[in-house]
């Protein structure tokens, strides 16, 4: 007999670029999700606020780590979140300041579901949030990242924590349609030769952390 | 938990009061990073455009003439699939 249980798969959600928006998680990802601890101890029948408070006691950003594939709590949350997407409760979540890991979070379950133009639109003005994050690696490592890296990943990378980002129509051409207006750097009147002697040095390279 | 405070003793991400010039200063270099990046991606399709527009007038075999030269200019610019005769 097939049956679904309450907790994984809500199966009466409006889909996301064409399927379940828990899809966005790959099959593997999602079953080591649904049987770590995590899950099952804390993640049982939580509603947006609730995440809230989970996301708060959250202490790093990491996919599955380990030759067990373990769940962090964060793609634990995430995944909590892609149930049934809230594009209110997520905006608020980018927006408030208080919190830097479930702003985070916030803008990685954005990333999945929204529309390209609101990526930019709402993931961008987190570019200038300069905090630390202590994120895990794939081989279970910590390493120091902070949440304009982070969102600078989430951007331009076509994976972020061992998840495929949906494609993002690139910037220029959403430009060229009018739909988005050109960023404005806050940087901007800076000399390009700094600019130069940033990348030179390898220092962008070196803030990725990884 | 354990594994909290393990991970609280490998990597400190508290953004402590006293850090701020640092942090901006590090913030700055990679966003000035970002833009460099922007901006390049930027002129390259620019000169990619202009290149474009450039082989679009030129004939037949001076485009083949060019990819001989140039085998990665093929790639690059791929002219459009004859049709059978």
């Amino acid at each position: 007999m097939v049956y679904i249980r309450a907790d994984r798969m809500d199966l009466s959600q409006k889909s996301y670029h064409g399927t379940n928006p828990m899809n966005l998680i790959p099959k593997i990802m999602r079953e080591r999700i649904f049987n770590s601890l995590y899950w099952k101890e804390r993640c049982f029948g939580l509603n947006d606020a609730d995440v809230v408070d989970r996301a708060a006691e959250i202490t790093h950003i990491g996919g599955t780590y380990g030759h067990t594939n373990t769940a962090t709590p964060f793609i634990c949350l995430a995944l909590k979140l892609l149930r049934s997407p809230n594009r209110e409760t997520l905006i608020a979540f980018i927006d408030q300041t208080h919190f830097k890991y479930l702003r985070a979070l916030g803008a990685f379950v954005f990333r999945l579901i929204a529309p390209s133009a609101d990526i930019y639109n709402y993931l961008e003005p987190l570019l200038i949030d300069l905090r630390k994050l202590r994120m895990r690696n794939q081989e279970g490592e910590f390493y120091l990242s902070f949440l304009d890296s982070f969102v600078d990943e989430l951007l331009t990378e076509t994976h972020v924590l061992g998840v495929p980002m949906p494609t993002l129509v690139q910037r220029h051409v959403l430009e060229a349609a009018g739909t988005l207006r050109p960023r404005d750097y806050p940087l901007y009147g800076e000399e390009e030769e700094e600019a130069e002697r940033a990348s030179a040095t390898g220092a962008g390279a070196l803030a990725q952390g990884d | 938990s354990l594994a909290a405070s393990f991970a609280e003793t490998v990597v400190d991400d508290t953004d402590a009061p006293g850090d701020e010039e640092e942090a901006y200063a590090a913030w700055r270099l990679r966003e000035l990073a970002r833009m460099k990046r922007d901006l390049d991606q930027q002129q390259q399709r620019e000169r990619d455009q202009a290149e474009k527009l450039r082989r679009s007038t030129l004939t037949d075999e001076q485009i083949l003439a060019e990819n001989r030269r140039d085998p990665e200019l093929a790639d690059r610019f791929p002219t459009k699939p004859q049709r059978m005769a």
